[in-house]
């Protein structure tokens, strides 16, 4: 049992708090670099990316999905957020290779630092989410504090599941050209672009079959419809996390000490 | 005063042996090929033994000369003394922190300032907060890079870099250090300053291991000489003997 918490304390780097920080305040440094040209570099992507929705769905072909500005714009910024973390933290650990090699670094404190340094590039452009919801007229009420929560989910998420596609890249050099399809297919799948009301009834088990697709529709109705999220939207979420916490820490029992080796 | 009989790092019948599946396809395309024609599960792999049953223990204050060929598992056995390896056998006990003095800046990130870096270096190498915030200005004095320290680190001279790798490193408050053959670093001065920092620590009795290839090194330096081949120690004893004959040994093939 309290071989079981130190390994649990090694999986969330927690006896490495120092070396967390100054490693994501070197990302969060290199990804800024004390400008506001690098904050807005940040949000180029996803904004250029919502923009395109916005007039291919809107303007094109005329959906009408209530608020459809505020609700691509947010839904395709926590998107970055995870599809980022996932990308991002499963190359870390190979970059992070001539560290690893010369000094007894636990190998997941990258992906680790990979997901952290999102989260606070995610939350720098929260204010964004809030402009865009005040200027389509919708009143930010309490409920969208909710949004957190579902943040703090994706972030353990994400990084569980980049851990484990780091280690596995080692092995197997080209997973990371077969990642971009998969995210593409998986960004699809979730109602990211549509409501959830919008998928016809017999292909509904998607949204569970899929770890985020509760929390986007949860994310959506608190943020913009001002409603908390249901029982489902909250089990649902928090089941698909625990299990893949579950796998990933399996994982990491396993293979961390090994992996450094294939390196 | 008694003395700490104690040995600081003690190993025992260490063994570290690497699979290698030699065929093996490393990406999912090969692989795929490979599967179809239905040979993708059958595979050798060959076992490589690096190290093959090493024991020695070091005391504190020693300061031992590590010596090998190309090859014979030198860096395997540092990796496994700082905890980066696991032995496949046997066994390895470190009683105190390392500092990697064969490191010297690691995770060094060019775009970022000498004084940004310190940082981050000083915690990979596993320096805690108050530490690095303590021993802050006196890396600075002692890496002589004065308002440079300012400047990105892809401004820097390859000396430069390396002085303020070495000055972080010589500030960990640690009990053993791990060096390699090139003891001192930088330009002559700076040379003549590291050697005496680390003749000054090794006084102050902190354990430290060279890993060399340079008898004469070793001679010169050592208390103790230990020489491996094809991973078994071959010689532990007195500095002189050791690299004599590692000279006899392994100079003659050289030469040839």
């Amino acid at each position: 049992m309290a071989n079981l918490k130190a390994s649990f304390i090694r999986f969330f780097c927690l006896d490495q708090k120092f070396l967390v920080w100054n490693i994501v305040n070197r990302n969060l440094k290199l990804r800024f670099r004390r400008s506001f040209l690098g904050y807005l570099w940040t949000l180029l992507v996803p904004l250029s990316t919502a923009a395109i929705y916005y007039f291919l769905f809107k303007v094109i072909f005329r959906v009408h999905l209530p608020d459809f500005a505020a609700f691509i714009t947010t839904g395709i910024l926590v998107w970055t957020f995870y599809s980022g973390t996932i990308k991002e933290g499963m190359g870390s650990v190979i970059s992070g290779f001539s560290i690893l090699l010369q000094v007894n670094v636990p190998l997941n404190i990258f992906p680790l630092t990979t997901a952290l340094t999102n989260l606070l590039t995610f939350i720098f452009s929260t204010p964004v989410i809030a402009a865009i919801c005040i200027v389509s007229g919708i009143t930010l009420k309490l409920s969208a504090i909710m949004l957190f929560p579902y943040i703090f989910l994706l972030l353990i998420q994400s990084y569980c599941i980049s851990y484990i596609l780091s280690v596995a890249v080692i092995y197997v050099r080209d997973l990371q050209q077969v990642l971009g399809p998969v995210l593409q297919i998986w960004m699809y799948g979730t109602p990211i672009l549509y409501q959830m009301n919008q998928i016809p009834e017999r292909h509904k088990w998607l949204l569970f079959a899929n770890p985020i697709g509760k929390i986007f529709s949860g994310i959506h109705n608190s943020v913009l419809r001002h409603s908390w999220p249901t029982m489902v939207e909250i089990v649902a979420p928090v089941a698909w996390t625990v299990v893949i916490v579950l796998i990933s820490f399996y994982f990491h029992t396993k293979i961390s000490k090994v992996a450094v080796e294939r390196i | 005063m008694m003395h700490q009989l104690e040995p600081i790092i003690s190993v025992k019948n260490l063994e570290k042996h690497f699979i290698y599946w030699p065929e093996r396809p490393n990406n999912l395309k090969s692989f795929l090929i490979e599967a179809m024609k239905g040979k993708a599960f059958k595979r050798n792999h060959t076992t490589i033994s690096v190290l093959d049953g090493v024991s020695f223990d070091i005391m504190p204050g020693e300061f031992v000369g590590i010596m090998g060929r190309n090859g014979v598992g030198k860096s395997t056995l540092m990796r496994l003394i700082t905890g980066i390896y696991e032995p496949s056998a046997g066994s390895i006990d470190v009683k105190g922190r390392i500092a990697p003095l064969i490191a010297l800046g690691a995770g060094f990130n060019p775009e970022l300032s000498g004084y940004e870096n310190i940082s981050l270096n000083a915690a990979i190498l596993g320096f805690g907060k108050y530490k690095t915030e303590e021993a802050l200005q006196s890396i600075i004095d002692f890496s002589e890079l004065e308002e440079k320290i300012h400047m990105p680190i892809k401004n820097y001279s390859s000396g430069m870099t390396v002085r303020l790798g070495f000055s972080i490193a010589a500030h960990m408050d640690s009990e053993i250090l791990l060096l390699d053959e090139v003891l001192g670093v930088g330009d002559e001065g700076f040379k003549k300053k590291s050697m005496d920092k680390i003749f000054e620590m090794h006084n102050a009795g902190k354990t430290i291991i060279l890993v060399s290839h340079a008898p004469d090194t070793v001679r010169q330096h050592c208390t103790r000489a230990i020489v491996l081949d094809k991973g078994k120690k071959i010689f532990d004893g007195s500095q002189v003997e050791g690299s004599d004959l590692y000279k006899s040994l392994f100079s003659a093939s050289k030469k040839k």
